[in-house]
């Protein structure tokens, strides 16, 4: 993943202008971030928070202290904390979700996806079991594309924190999936009967 | 190939990006956070290392000429420096209530809803409603056939509208239902002179103009209505006011809505008061669950012994 840190002196958002510039690049991003993690109803209100935060903040905002974009998902992050509830919620929903498609026989990118809907239900199921730093950690690398370093500035911690937090988080993420074969897109198992329970984390 | 992170990145994928609304949200919060910060002060620079002797006559003399010139700017610094903070504020404070009506008028909270609107006509004012009527309000409780108000029930695609004599007494009653193709298919039971017509009316008209002398609320109901109005511009906050048991917001325009109280829970409106000339009909709303009851209300039976006779052209 490709560390897109601006050096020094550069992403700074002090100015009105350099903010606006800053909005427009970055809020479609940190909206669709927020609104996979918690749904669209309430990411609107929380993409909103999360630049009038950055707003109020923006003069406390340091790039060489991490990427502006690492800054930006921190603070979205910390207010997806406080949907706990929600985002569960959306997990459970999803992990009982029944695909009305069938599997794929060839594994083509098209089939990638269509698995991937199928398999969507033990995602969600994976995912709700995850303690909050691990699905943090894990969602800011796969969806926000933050590399470990970037995690660790979103977050307020050290780079060797976020690397131990998103190697357990992928671990217990892999045990979930368990028997699907990586390479051959398949099931070894009985198949991909969503995994239910255990979202009652809180 | 793909690993964890691969599979995990598919996961949700679909989720699309901010809708207008969202950026229009957005830049609400950032206005209000904008406002908040104090308008940057003009810094004075008082003389350093003058002799202490000259200072407390320097601070008298300073005290008195600004005190002469707070009397010559006090009765216009106000409006030239605080209000024009003050307007911003309320400005984005307005955007940001208006977007809120606007999402609360074409959301799940309306949808999902029943909606109820009474609206009381003073005398003279002419109501079209979607057959083509044209209602005209009665002078008073003595006319046996003159509409005193009139009452809507909407869920979704179908409406219903009926009109009464002040004596309480029903005059007529309209079903609408949205038919494919973008028509509607019309029941109206005229009790004046017990008849009942079936029509199919085409596509609903081009939404009026913002102004005008006519105020029609037509298909789509109020809020299509509203969202139309409050989209024309010209409309502001004004405070709160205790309207029916709710400590409503207040919006005021100059277009086809006087005034507009809102929920500040849902941002659903509560009463409304429409511009036709110098009359104010008062419309009250009120947003019901889906209930067999309320869904009830969308029914419009014909009495028996009611003719069935063509729809006017």
């Amino acid at each position: 993943m490709e560390d897109e840190r601006p050096a020094a002196g550069e992403g700074r958002i002090a100015d009105p202008q350099d903010f606006e510039a800053a909005f427009r690049e970055h809020f479609p991003p940190v909206y669709r971030f927020i609104s996979r993690r918690v749904g669209p109803a309430i990411a609107e209100d929380l993409a909103a928070e999360t630049f009038a935060t950055a707003y109020r903040r923006r003069a406390l905002f340091e790039p060489a202290r991490g990427s502006l974009r690492s800054w930006l998902y921190g603070i979205a992050t910390n207010l997806v904390r406080n949907r706990w509830r929600a985002e569960q919620h959306l997990l459970a929903l999803d992990a009982r979700l029944v695909p009305e498609i069938d599997p794929p026989d060839s594994s083509d990118a098209a089939d990638q996806r269509v698995t991937a809907a199928l398999l969507a239900p033990r995602l969600a199921a994976a995912l709700g079991l995850l303690t909050r730093e691990q699905r943090d950690v894990l969602l800011l690398h796969a969806w926000a594309e933050l590399s470990h370093e970037e995690i660790a500035a979103a977050l307020g911690i050290g780079p060797g924190t976020a690397r131990s937090r998103l190697s357990r988080a992928r671990a217990s993420l892999r045990e979930q999936l368990g028997d699907f074969d990586f390479d051959l897109w398949v099931f070894d198992g009985p198949g991909v009967a969503p995994v239910r329970g255990g979202l009652s984390r809180d | 190939m793909i690993d964890d992170i691969g599979l995990l990145q598919l996961f949700r994928d679909e989720m699309p990006g901010p809708s207008t609304d969202a950026w229009a949200r957005a830049r609400s919060a950032i206005a209000a956070a904008r406002s908040e910060e104090e308008p940057p002060c003009p810094r004075r620079h008082p003389g350093r290392g003058r002799p202490r002797l000259f200072s407390i006559a320097g601070v008298a003399v300073a005290a008195a000429a600004v005190g002469a010139l707070l009397a010559v700017l006090l009765p216009t610094s106000p409006v030239t420096r605080a209000p024009s903070a003050a307007s911003a504020q309320h400005l984005q404070e307005t955007a940001y209530v208006v977007s809120r009506v606007g999402q609360a008028l074409s959301g799940p909270a309306q949808r999902n809803a029943v909606q109820y609107a009474r609206t009381v006509l003073p005398s003279g004012v002419i109501t079209p409603v979607p057959s083509g009527l044209r209602l005209q309000a009665g002078p008073g409780a003595s006319s046996r056939w003159g509409v005193s108000s009139v009452v809507s029930w909407t869920y979704r695609g179908t409406d219903r509208i009926s009109a009464f004599t002040a004596a309480g007494q029903r005059i007529l009653d309209e079903r609408n239902t949205l038919a494919a193709g973008g028509g509607w298919m019309t029941v109206t039971v005229v009790y004046r002179d017990a008849t009942w017509w079936r029509a199919a009316t085409g596509p609903p008209p081009v939404p009026p103009r913002c102004g005008g002398p006519n105020v029609i609320v037509g298909h789509g109901g109020w809020p299509t209505f509203i969202q139309h109005e409050l989209g024309c511009g010209g409309y502001i906050t004004a405070g709160r006011q205790r309207v029916n048991g709710i400590d409503a917001i207040k919006i005021t325009g100059d277009k086809g809505l006087a005034v507009l109280w809102v929920d500040p829970a849902t941002y659903l409106p509560v009463r409304a008061l429409l511009a036709i000339g110098d009359q104010r009909p008062q419309t009250d709303f009120r947003w019901l669950s889906t209930t067999p009851t309320s869904l009830a209300q969308l029914r419009v039976p014909v009495p028996v012994g009611f003719r069935q006779v063509p729809p006017p052209l």
